[in-house]
C-alpha cells in the first residue's frame, strides 16, 4: 500500500494540530465558570413531505375496485370514492405473543414550522411562586407559532397481519383472502393550526 | 478505511484522552440523592387553536346513502387559559406545576400509587414488574390541596393545579351527513383540570401481552353541548343558542379502568384482526374458595372506583315554559366493574 502525498499531509496535521492546540488550553477559574451560563441553543425550522407521491411498496392503480389490483398495487381512496390514491407509510405493532396487530396506516403529507427552538433554561422565579423552590435546570421546547399541514392524513386501523394484504386480490394477483383490517378512524389535516408556548423537561425524583 | 486516516483518527482519541478531565466520583450522599424517577414535563404558556385547519375524520366506513364515507370536520379546535368565553378570547395557560408535573418514567410496580376515594394512597400494580408510566400531575392530600372545581367542595380539594393551571377546552363537529344537510356538535369546557389520571402499561408474563391500568380524571367547571353553528340561522341570539344547548355545571368524573393486581385492562386486537378490550374476572387468578375470597376482598377494598357527577344538568332554557328541561343533580357513585369484554366485528 502507498500513501499518496494529499493522505501523509492529512496525517501530519491531524497528530499535529491537537498538539498545538492542547498548550493554548487554560484552566477556568471557578469564578470565570461560575459565570458562564449556556446561552443560546438551537433555531429549528422543518418541511417534511412524507410519501406526497405514494410509497416504494406499492403503486398506484388505475381503480378503486380491489380485485383488479395487481401483486403490487394499493390504492388508498376513502369508500365511495371515484378517483385512486397513492398510499402512505405503514406502521404495525402488536402488544400480544399470538396476537393481533394495531396499524398506522396511509401516514402521508407535508408539515412544515418555522421557529422551533431548543434550549435550557434555568429555572429560579416566577411560576406563580414554585419556581423559587424548584431551583433548577430544564430543557426547553419552544413551540413554533404556527404549524402548517398540507393533506396530513392517517388512519388508524386493527388487522390480522402487520403487512398490508389485498382482500379482495386472486391468488395469482398476491391477494389473500384470510386478511383483516378494520379501519377505526382516519384524520385529515389542511392549513395552519396555531400552537405556542414552551414544554419544559426535566428529571423528576 | 486507508492507513492514514485511521492513524489520523487514533491520533485524535489520544489527543483527547490527554486532555485533563474534570470528572469527579460522585459520593454516597450525592448517589443516594439520585432516583431516576423519569421526566417531568410542564406546559408553559401553551396556546392551541386549530381554527385556520381543515381538519376531516371519518370513522370506520360510516357511509351515507350512495356509499360515501360520511366526513366529519373538526372546527374550533383550541386550548386555553380559563375565562377564554368558549374560545372567544384566547390566552396562553401553563398545565402542570413544576412540583406537580407530568411525567413519564419506568418505575417498579410497588413504587406505584394510586388515591383511593377516602384519601389513602394504595398500590395498584403487581409487584416486580416494570411499568411504564404517564402521569397527570398529581393530587395533594392535606393542605397543600387545591379546590379542583372552584366553588365546588363536593369534588374534593386535592387537587395540585391551581385556578390559573386549569384550562378552557372546545372542539366542534360538522357531520356532514347528506348534501344540504349537517349536523353539528359543538362542545365547550371551562376550567378543566385532568388531576391523579394516569395511564401505566406493562408486559404480563402468563398472558403474554401487553397489559396496563388507566385512570382518567376529569372536572370542569361547566360543560356546554350546542347542536348548532353559532351565528347560523336560528343560532345567533343569546335565547336561541341557549335553547340548542345542554348545559352541565360543576361535573367531575373520575373513571378507572383496570386493577393491576387482579384485574389488569387488557386492550388488545385478536388473531382475527378484531380490537378487544377487557377487563377480566379479578378472583379468575385464585384456585381455591380462599384464595378468590382473599382476591375478591382486597379487589373490592381497593380497586379504583368509577364516580360521574354533574351538580347541575338542563336542557335548552332549563324552564319548561320556554320548552326546556332541568335534570339537576345527577350522579353515578362507587361503580367497580367486574367483568367487562368488548369485542368489534366487521358488519
Amino acid at each position: 500500500m502507498t500513501f499518496r502525498r494529499i493522505e501523509w499531509l492529512f496525517l501530519w496535521l491531524a497528530l499535529l494540530l491537537p498538539a498545538l492546540a492542547h498548550s493554548e488550553l487554560q484552566p477556568m477559574a471557578d469564578d470565570a465558570l461560575s459565570a458562564t451560563s449556556g446561552q443560546g441553543g438551537v433555531y429549528l425550522s422543518g418541511d417534511f413531505s412524507i410519501n406526497k407521491s405514494g410509497g416504494v411498496l406499492w403503486t398506484t392503480p388505475t381503480s378503486n375496485v380491489a380485485s383488479t389490483w395487481t401483486a403490487n398495487q394499493r390504492s388508498c381512496a376513502t369508500l365511495g370514492a371515484s378517483s385512486p390514491e397513492d398510499c402512505g407509510m405503514r406502521i404495525a405493532i402488536r402488544a400480544e405473543a399470538a396476537g393481533g396487530w394495531y396499524v398506522l396506516d396511509n401516514m402521508k403529507g407535508i408539515f412544515s414550522f418555522d421557529g422551533l427552538t431548543l434550549r435550557t433554561r434555568f429555572i429560579d422565579s416566577g411560576f406563580n411562586g414554585d419556581g423559587s423552590s424548584f431551583n433548577q435546570d430544564t430543557l426547553e421546547f419552544g413551540l413554533p407559532n404556527e404549524m402548517k399541514f398540507q393533506d396530513a392524513r392517517f388512519t388508524f386501523a386493527v388487522a390480522n397481519q402487520g403487512g398490508w394484504r389485498n382482500k379482495a386480490g386472486t391468488a395469482a394477483n398476491g391477494g389473500d383472502a384470510t386478511y383483516q383490517q378494520t379501519n377505526i378512524f382516519s384524520a385529515k389535516v389542511d392549513g395552519s393550526i396555531r400552537m405556542q408556548g414552551n414544554v419544559l423537561v426535566f428529571p423528576k425524583n | 478505511m486507508n492507513a492514514p486516516l485511521l492513524f489520523a483518527g487514533l491520533a485524535l482519541l489520544v489527543a483527547s484522552a490527554l486532555a485533563q478531565a474534570e470528572m469527579q466520583a460522585l459520593d454516597d450522599q450525592q448517589l443516594s440523592d439520585v432516583q431516576g424517577a423519569g421526566f417531568g414535563f410542564v406546559l408553559d404558556n401553551i396556546l392551541l387553536d386549530a381554527n385556520n385547519a381543515t381538519i376531516t375524520i371519518t370513522i370506520n366506513d360510516i357511509t351515507n346513502g350512495s356509499g360515501q364515507n360520511v366526513p366529519i370536520s373538526v372546527k374550533e379546535f383550541y386550548l386555553g387559559a380559563t375565562g377564554s368565553n368558549k374560545g372567544a378570547n384566547l390566552n396562553p395557560v401553563t398545565i402542570g406545576r413544576l412540583s406537580s408535573p407530568f411525567t413519564l418514567d419506568l418505575n417498579k410496580g410497588e413504587n406505584l400509587r394510586t388515591l383511593r376515594d377516602d384519601g389513602v394512597w394504595v398500590q395498584t400494580t403487581p409487584s416486580n414488574v416494570a411499568v411504564l408510566a404517564l402521569t397527570f400531575p398529581e393530587r395533594l392530600t392535606g393542605t397543600a390541596g387545591q379546590a379542583c372545581i372552584s366553588g365546588y367542595a363536593a369534588a374534593g380539594s386535592n387537587c395540585s393545579s391551581r385556578a390559573s393551571e386549569k384550562a378552557d377546552l372546545g372542539i366542534r363537529f360538522d357531520f356532514q351527513v347528506a348534501a344540504g344537510r349537517t349536523d353539528i356538535l359543538n362542545i365547550d369546557i371551562a376550567e378543566l383540570a385532568m388531576d391523579g389520571s394516569y395511564l401505566r402499561l406493562w408486559g404480563d408474563s402468563a398472558r403474554s401481552q401487553l397489559v396496563g391500568e388507566m385512570r382518567l380524571n376529569l372536572y370542569a367547571k361547566s360543560l356546554t353541548v350546542m347542536s348548532c353553528a353559532a351565528g347560523a340561522t336560528n343560532c345567533a341570539t343569546a335565547a336561541e343558542q341557549e335553547a340548542r344547548t345542554i348545559t352541565a355545571t360543576n361535573l367531575y368524573a373520575n373513571i378507572g379502568l383496570g386493577y393491576g393486581k387482579s384485574q389488569p385492562l387488557l386492550f388488545d386486537v385478536n388473531s382475527n384482526g378484531q380490537f378487544t378490550l377487557e377487563l377480566p374476572n379479578p378472583t379468575s387468578g385464585g384456585t381455591t374458595a380462599a384464595a378468590r375470597n382473599t382476591l375478591a376482598t382486597d379487589f373490592y377494598a381497593n380497586a379504583p372506583r368509577t364516580n360521574l357527577v354533574i351538580d347541575n344538568l338542563k336542557m335548552g332554557s332549563g324552564s319548561y315554559s320556554t320548552g326546556g328541561y332541568n335534570f339537576g343533580y345527577n350522579a353515578i357513585q362507587g361503580l367497580t366493574i367486574n367483568y367487562l369484554k368488548v369485542t368489534s366485528h366487521d358488519l
